[in-house]
């Protein structure tokens, strides 16, 4: 796909381009939803957009919905991206806080290794020290008698914080290097383009290990903030040329031209009027870039590059779990499963509000 | 066509010595170097060993040197192995880390098409919504995940296959790297083939086909599958990055000894010219074969024209 070329209009609202409160009958609704299919052609505009409220009878009221209702009646309509964000939700939530309420519950917490752990360490999920069965553990314990459950919530804590971060910053590089570079045009643009290409182009991911292995004398929590640094300075690159792409096809709306002949300055002009247009792409993009960030950390973690103990997250976690594979399966499956479940809800919640905002995008 | 070529190559070049600079940068700003080891050498060995490897030159000499060397595509003695070049090195891991990645992306060539015209053909249909999940769970299940499973499966349970080393190319031990590597591949094979497909199913020109009455078979193998694969070749020039990364874990899962392997050494012990020389190499590598695949795509699509 080609983001550069897109010249989409920008948030194009049928009906409140239309006068507010127009009297329309229901029964001119078929040749004015041609009408604007015709007009514009490329607009994300679904079928069944436009509804009609109100009494037939005299005062009809066209009910006006914008670009961000639709898309949530969209993403709402879409199975899987519910089931996404129910999910995302869930382990947002239980990782902020579920190591507190286990606490609560049932005394275990990510650094606690009970006294009876001083025989056997790893017990199986729903095992008691003696083999009974038992609440303590529903995931059983690592290696060194830690809770695997809280252990599995407090790298949740970790891993989601990464990819929440480091998307953050993507964002905040992204945009306002594309918007400033499609706004500004001319010599600079093709400059600032050129940079990105050649960036593009770079194995940045070796250059993170690179960097993340001669930084490593560090304490665990400095190798965090490295690794929020490293990830998000590396995954801008697209988000600017997405951008880019939408200001292009923004920048000579009248809006614009309307806020240059008030005298708006030109940084205001991009963040404050143009910036706010480019936003569904922009968030569409952003939650894609969530997983890609959160599998790069697991993989640096996975090589010994990421997170240190004793922090975990779910890639420190897996590799501890890889260690005793054939022994004790559920240290690696827990947190195995628990990633992916996290990371297959993201994609499709990133795809259902592609969908949703951005039915042209629909290519991957 | 020419002109497109000379252009790229036009990007091609800086970007090489991009990818040196700031590595050679990040590893020269990083504290400590290679002789900051536990056990400390005595400082008149440090300071001939210094001598040998250039390092007490002033910065400046020290950068040219090494982008003379890289220009020669000779990458110096690695210091970490000190009776062996980075030439020798690389020669001797590259064929490993090759077959597996050549291997895994054939085979996530053929699975992915297939899964993925076969969803596109049926659109809709239980196979496509089959097909795409799974699809979806081969991006989101990282292969670190995957590889310690098969091998959990297939050889600590049911003894079918050898769970690591190399031994060779035509061997057992092939199989469970190669399958753990594609898995994401495929994934993203099969969406990007549905995706394309559809696209192209719908276009006039496979209405022609039809119409002119050729079979669904020649329809689909002689018209819409060389449309339909375009955004497959594009997706070449990344897969490639991906497959690097990815051979780095495979290799560890699977204790192969491959290129990956040794940079994973290298970044960690500080061994400059080993890391210079691989990154150098696999930027050179990865950016030509970018090029190839652009070129093949420009050959491959009439509508585009440079």
């Amino acid at each position: 796909m080609n983001e550069d070329e897109s010249k989409r209009p920008p948030e194009i609202d049928v009906v409140e381009s239309s006068p507010p409160g127009a009297p329309l009958s229901p029964s001119v609704a078929a040749p004015l939803d041609d009408a604007v299919l015709h007009t514009s052609p490329e607009m994300a505009v679904a079928e069944g957009d436009i509804r009609f409220t109100g009494e037939p009878d005299g005062d009809a009221v066209v009910r006006g919905t914008s670009l961000w209702k639709d898309a949530r009646r969209r993403l709402f309509k879409n199975k899987l991206a519910v089931f996404g964000l129910v999910v995302v939700a869930v382990v947002t939530l239980g990782s902020v806080l579920g190591p507190t309420i286990l606490k609560l519950t049932l005394g275990t917490s990510p650094d606690y290794i009970s006294s009876d752990a001083a025989l056997i360490k790893s017990f199986p999920p729903f095992t008691a020290p003696d083999g009974s069965f038992s609440w303590t553990h529903p995931m059983g314990t690592d290696r060194q008698g830690r809770d695997l459950l809280a252990r599995v919530l407090q790298g949740g804590q970790i891993s989601l914080m990464v990819g929440a971060i480091a998307t953050l910053m993507s964002l905040i590089i992204g945009v306002s290097y594309g918007a400033v570079s499609g706004y500004l045009g001319g010599r600079i643009d093709n400059l600032m383009m050129r940079i990105v290409d050649v960036l593009y182009a770079i194995p940045y991911i070796i250059l993170v290990i690179v960097l993340l292995a001669v930084f490593k004398n560090q304490t665990p929590r400095g190798q965090v903030i490295l690794l929020f640094i490293a990830l998000g300075s590396v995954s801008w690159l697209t988000m600017a040329r997405i951008v880019r792409g939408q200001v292009l096809s923004l920048k000579n709306q009248e809006f614009v031209l309307a806020a240059r002949a008030t005298g708006v300055s030109t940084p205001r002009i991009i963040f404050r009027h143009i910036v706010p247009n480019t936003l569904g792409p922009v968030i569409v993009y952003a939650t894609l870039t969530i997983p890609t960030v959160m599998l790069s950390e697991a993989f640096l973690s996975f090589l010994g590059f990421g997170v240190q103990p004793p922090l975990a997250s779910w890639g420190s976690l897996v590799t501890d779990g890889i260690q005793n594979i054939g022994i004790f399966p559920w240290q690696l499956i827990f947190p195995g499963a628990t990633m992916a479940l996290t990371l297959f809800s993201l994609n499709f919640l990133g795809d259902g509000l592609r969908d949703a905002l951005d039915p042209r995008m629909r290519k991957f | 066509m020419l002109r497109f070529i000379i252009r790229r190559l036009l990007i091609t070049i800086p970007t090489i010595l991009v990818v040196i600079t700031i590595t050679w940068t990040l590893v020269r700003l990083a504290p400590g170097n290679f002789y900051s080891a536990e056990k400390k050498l005595p400082a008149a060995i440090e300071q001939n060993l210094r001598e040998k490897y250039g390092l007490d030159k002033p910065w400046r000499e020290q950068y040219l040197r090494m982008m003379g060397q890289i220009i020669r595509l000779d990458f110096g003695s690695s210091i970490g192995y000190p009776d062996q070049t980075v030439n020798a090195i690389i020669a001797r891991s590259l064929p490993v880390s090759a077959t597996i990645g050549i291997l895994a992306y054939l085979l996530a060539l053929v699975v992915g098409i297939t899964a993925g015209s076969i969803a596109a053909l049926k659109q809709n249909s239980k196979w496509d919504y089959a097909s795409m999940t799974l699809a979806m769970l081969g991006i989101s299940i990282p292969n670190f995940v995957l590889g310690p499973i098969l091998v959990l499966v297939f050889s600590l349970m049911l003894y079918w296959l050898p769970p690591s080393r190399w031994e060779g190319f035509p061997s057992w031990n092939v199989i469970l790297p190669v399958i753990t590597l594609s898995g994401i591949y495929m994934a993203y094979i099969a969406r990007l083939t549905r995706a394309g497909m559809l696209e192209v199913l719908n276009s006039d020109y496979i209405r022609t086909a039809r119409a002119k009455g050729l079979s669904e078979t020649q329809v689909v193998t002689r018209h819409a599958l060389r449309g339909g694969l375009l955004p497959v070749v594009s997706y070449t020039g990344p897969a490639l990055a991906f497959l690097l990364t990815g051979t780095v874990v495979v290799e560890r899962i699977f204790a192969l000894p491959g290129l990956g392997g040794y940079f994973l050494q290298a970044a960690s012990n500080r061994d400059e010219p080993l890391i210079i020389g691989i990154v150098a190499f696999v930027a050179i590598v990865l950016l030509l074969m970018n090029l190839l695949v652009d070129i093949a795509y420009a050959y491959l699509d009439p509508r585009i024209r440079y």
